[in-house]
């Protein structure tokens, strides 16, 4: 019950949501590594394409792909992008804005002492919006894969891609420690701020770093217990886990290529034509 | 009959404190039910730890199906050991590692080494004893308390043991859990697995087991049939330990109503014991 407690916390684009949606995924019926390929191939050719309308496209289709075959609101997927979005939108400002001694831009803004100005150029503006829309469009692309694929399944697609087993072990062990440290920050929080731990900034301050000094104490005290149960189940170095995914299906597999297919035209169609936004 | 698992005089300290274990000599045969008892810190734990070859005695002997496995410790005998007599930890977050549960439960039985289809097969076994076919690619941090207890009960079943300590199993179960966990221990019986259960609840451990062990500052200070060990009020007062409700309520009858005395395990018992006094 107090996960659940947790999730309804933390639903406000957090990370625990996150994880909520890609194990309750309606994909989780659709193998990882089809969804991988799509999503991956998608990202490679929002990339290389170097189209805003593109880029658009595929950020479009991703959160059509999210909404009607994941089941993902898409109010939460916005929610979720709000962040990354706001970093594209300050480095794109940074193209933007040119500096020069004169003015010569769309828009331009004196400098105090006749230092120059800021001007906002027209091929600026067009770089910006091209930048803008290819990395919305890569976005979607990691945020389907985040919100479809659960954790667990990325790790084994990744075991399964020869990646060193010390780091795929670290891995899934981080992943499991994430929740129960989380779960344990989260309890000595409520019990702190029933004491008026949070009632002044002051107060709030020294809360906050006894509880990081106490869950440093109880991660110790916990990482020996887990091990005392590891042995006991005659652990002997090697983290080994019976996985589970779902199949590839010749439907699902052929849809995945048509996509792919569909999006590669469409990339050499807009190339070709000099189609874009800009 | 020999016993599965036998302890000689067995003491052990951690670091820089008072003996956890004194002396401590227990032989357990196949196919017992028995209650461990004792306050916080008398030794359960430890003694367990002992059990499964993860805490090593500074002094006294350990033996398995009659092998010494103590002082060796030989690599092999220590994990037939603990693949025989497996723990179920109190806190089933300690235990569980994986995040599912079918990783989860998958874990022993790759740690043996077997084939990959014979570990499916264990592990199918496992889910399907413990009524967790239904949650295989379930994440962990979604599962509630009892779920939990039933995937690290799992956990140690997918291993085939012979006998399975279980640390406080009902500590934190809601008592709807803690019915369904007697249940299951019940099953885990009849199905020949010897059972050691760690506990404070004296009624479930008087229903529940045959055979009562009481640790008191890192001694055994009793080990009998739960009807004596239970029903004796030095060993409850040197224990810190109460009677069960119903050895009470029989004695009351007893002593107010001159009935003959009697120490009645169950509610079942219990009733048997009017209906017969009636007559």
């Amino acid at each position: 019950m107090k996960h659940l407690h947790l999730h309804v916390h933390l639903h406000e684009g957090g990370m625990l949501s996150i994880d909520h949606w890609a194990q309750h995924s309606r994909l989780r019926s659709v193998s990882p590594y089809l969804k991988l390929l799509l999503a991956l191939g998608l990202l490679i050719m929002c990339l290389a394409a170097n189209n805003a309308a593109f880029g658009l496209a595929v950020a479009l289709f991703m959160l059509l792909a999210l909404r009607l075959a994941g089941g993902v609101p898409l109010s939460y997927v916005f929610a979720l992008l709000t962040v990354p979005l706001l970093f594209i939108a300050v480095s794109c400002l940074a193209i933007v804005l040119d500096f020069s001694p004169q003015p010569l831009g769309l828009w331009d803004l004196p400098l105090p002492a006749g230092l120059g100005y800021f001007s906002a150029t027209w091929p600026g503006l067009k770089a910006a919006g091209l930048l803008f829309c290819r990395a919305y469009g890569a976005v979607c692309c990691l945020y389907f894969l985040s919100l479809t694929i659960p954790m667990q399944e990325i790790i084994m697609v990744l075991g399964s891609l020869r990646l060193p087993p010390l780091v795929i072990e670290l891995m899934y062990l981080i992943y499991r420690y994430i929740f129960l440290l989380l779960d344990i920050q989260h309890r000595m929080t409520v019990a702190a701020s029933s004491r008026l731990g949070y009632a002044s900034l002051r107060r709030a301050w020294f809360s906050f770093t006894h509880i990081s000094g106490n869950l440093l104490a109880a991660s110790f005290k916990r990482s020996s217990a887990c091990l005392d149960a590891m042995d006991a189940r005659c652990y002997a170095g090697r983290l080994r886990f019976l996985t589970h995914s779902a199949p590839v299906h010749p439907g699902h597999a052929a849809l995945c290529l048509l996509c792919l297919f569909t999006f590669s035209s469409l990339a050499v169609y807009l190339k070709h034509k000099g189609v874009d936004l800009f | 009959m020999k016993p599965l698992l036998e302890l000689q005089n067995v003491t052990f300290s951690y670091p820089e404190a008072a003996p956890a274990l004194r002396q401590v000599s227990l032989a357990v045969y196949p196919g017992e039910r028995i209650a461990v008892l004792g306050n916080n810190g008398a030794g359960k734990s430890t003694f367990f730890l002992i059990c499964n070859g993860i805490l090593r005695p500074q002094s006294g002997n350990l033996f398995f199906q009659g092998q010494a496995v103590s002082p060796k410790y030989a690599k092999k005998q220590v994990m037939e050991l603990r693949q025989n007599v497996g723990i179920v930890f109190q806190e089933a977050d300690n235990q569980i590692i994986a995040s599912t549960v079918e990783s989860e439960v998958s874990f022993g039985p790759l740690n043996l080494g077997l084939p990959l289809a014979e570990v499916q097969q264990q592990v199918d076994k496992a889910l399907a004893d413990m009524n967790l076919l239904a949650y295989r690619d379930r994440a962990p941090q979604n599962l509630s308390g009892g779920e939990k207890k039933r995937v690290s009960i799992a956990d140690i079943l997918a291993m085939h043991p012979q006998i399975i300590l279980l640390d406080e199993p009902t500590a934190s179960l809601d008592p709807q859990n803690t019915i369904l966990l007697e249940q299951t221990l019940n099953q885990l019986s009849q199905a020949g697995i010897t059972l050691l259960v760690s506990t404070h609840d004296i009624d479930f451990a008087c229903r529940f087991a045959e055979r009562a062990v009481v640790f008191s500052t890192g001694e055994i200070i009793a080990d009998g049939p739960v009807s004596e060990v239970l029903n004796d009020d030095q060993i409850i007062a040197q224990a810190g330990l109460r009677k069960p409700l119903l050895f009470e309520a029989a004695s009351l009858l007893t002593n107010a109503l001159g009935w003959p005395a009697a120490a009645p395990r169950s509610l079942a018992e219990f009733a048997e014991m009017l209906k017969n006094t009636k007559k």
